[in-house]
């Protein structure tokens, strides 16, 4: 009981309060007094990182602006978890902690990109291989419950392929956010509107790629011809329309608006 | 009913009284016995705020629009309001209900002089804080006041790790079929940000206080076992 009415009332505190502060001040407070309390055993130990999770859950996403003074505070909470760690007994728990740590360091790196540290390709592989060689294999070992933590994966995976110049949504991907679309219909709006956005983001990052690369084209094909200005701005022209019908049809054809909006009224609905 | 409600330090309105009695944790004559104690012609204390009509803080971080409840008259509970020698009775008028809060001085009496007698009380005040904060989660969640996050690690989630274990008997016994949850909460009158708030602005030193180690510790050592969550989960 003490366990349920502790962490909800931590979580009721972050959900009210403003200062991000305040709510680490009140949890390592609760991890105190359970400290307090001597209590030994499996589940004390996972109540622990429990609080110890919530902590690097603020630390990493409320605090605003450069985050990478907030490293040695995660790795001290990290630290202390893998201690606590030990104490528990089944291997399932022990996995489903150990994927909440991989994917809570993606999710602190996919953070720190925004930091202009001027490493984003890099990093972006770094987390690409958290996810699919940590988080990925993990959920693949338990038997139960993994469909949220699938759908979060494939959003931050979605959310990194965004904001990678290079990168574009691969079939399996596009499978996956749509899967986790349903789920979170269920329980989360704002990760459903997300991954809604995630789609259709990646049609169009699709689109524009298609359109360079038929650019591209277009202008080797004439570049070995000699043209007058005339026909220079008759070819110009050409291009225009050929562009535009390209991006028409493709638009046409993927209809990413399309697919936000259904998403979107689905939601509401 | 002073040992009752002196456990609350925040005080409870009279709907968590109803719903105290709907749970068999008091018995349904409490609003007789205040009734008698407090009715209307008693002369009230001329210090602090008399009938006075506390506006519980404001929602800063509401994020859905606000609806403004017309106060009606509590016609149902006809009591004084006021502060009176060991208990203090305001009416909120968002919420159109009496908070009975009692006064410091008998709380901490309670928890100083009493602490044996109210082991029971204590418990069941436990209990309803922990009904209280599962419900509260869940009407915010219904109402969409608050929305999980990708990296949400908090008992707002119901996946995975973060998901109530089925062999927790007090999951078992009160939250499993969510036939224990508040009824209140899924009142009519209840329906924004502003009305959540007031109510989690009125239990939050309820909530705060269930972190008194002085009263858990004598009820695990009872357990024998010293394990936290055997007997009185």
């Amino acid at each position: 009981m003490i366990e349920i009415l502790w962490f909800s009332t931590l979580t009721l505190y972050k959900i009210f309060s403003k200062n991000p502060e305040a709510v680490i001040s009140l949890a390592s407070k609760m991890l105190g007094l359970l400290n307090e309390l001597d209590v030994k055993g499996s589940q004390m130990a996972l109540l622990k990182i429990k609080f110890h999770l919530f902590i690097i859950g603020i630390i990493v996403k409320q605090r605003r602006g450069d985050i990478s003074h907030a490293e040695n505070e995660f790795k001290s909470e990290v630290k202390l978890i893998h201690e606590l760690k030990s104490e528990i007994a089944e291997p399932d728990t022990i996995q489903r902690i150990t994927f909440e740590l991989e994917f809570a360091r993606a999710y602190y790196l996919n953070r720190q990109k925004k930091d202009k540290h001027g490493e984003g390709q890099k990093r972006f592989q770094e987390i690409v291989k958290i996810l699919k060689e940590s988080c990925d294999k993990i959920l693949g070992t338990l038997h139960y419950q993994t469909d949220v933590d699938r759908a979060k994966v494939a959003l931050l995976l979605s959310k990194v392929q965004i904001l990678s110049t290079r990168g574009t949504a691969d079939t399996i991907l596009k499978e996956r956010l749509f899967s986790g679309l349903k789920q979170f219909q269920r329980s989360t709006k704002k990760l459903a509107l997300q991954t809604s956005y995630s789609i259709g983001y990646l049609h169009y990052q699709y689109i524009i790629q298609f359109l360079i690369f038929s650019k591209a084209n277009f202008e080797r094909h004439f570049a070995q011809k000699t043209l007058s200005m005339e026909e220079s701005a008759q070819l110009d022209r050409i291009k225009k329309i050929y562009l535009k019908q390209e991006a028409l049809s493709l638009v046409k054809s993927v209809n990413p608006i399309r697919v936000l909006v259904d998403n979107i009224i689905t939601i509401d609905q | 009913m002073i040992m009752k409600l002196g456990v609350f330090p925040g005080g409870l309105l009279a709907l968590d009284l109803k719903e105290l009695v709907i749970h068999g944790f008091i018995s349904d004559d409490w609003k007789a016995t205040l009734m008698s104690l407090f009715t209307n012609d008693i002369e009230q204390s001329p210090q602090g705020y008399i009938g006075s009509d506390i506006n519980t803080t404001e929602i800063k971080q509401c994020r859905t629009p606000v609806r403004h409840n017309t106060p009606q008259p509590i016609e149902s509970f006809p009591i004084s309001t006021g502060d009176f020698l060991w208990i203090q009775i305001n009416k909120i008028s968002s919420l159109n209900e009496v908070l009975l809060i009692p006064t410091q001085a008998v709380n901490e009496f309670l928890i100083r002089e009493f602490q044996n007698e109210i082991k029971e009380i204590e418990l069941m005040r436990l209990q309803y804080l922990t009904l209280l904060s599962q419900s509260l989660l869940a009407k915010i969640r219904s109402l969409s006041i608050y929305h999980e996050s990708l990296l949400e690690n908090s008992a707002f989630c119901q996946h995975g790790l973060w998901a109530l274990t089925e062999d927790n008997s007090f999951y078992k016994k009160f939250l499993k079929d969510e036939v224990c949850m508040m009824s209140y909460l899924y009142n009519s009158n209840i329906k924004t940000a502003k009305d959540i708030q007031n109510i989690y602005n009125i239990h939050e030193s309820n909530l705060s206080s269930s972190l008194r180690l002085s009263l858990i510790k004598p009820m695990i050592a009872n357990t024998g076992t010293l394990t936290l969550f055997s007997t009185y989960d």
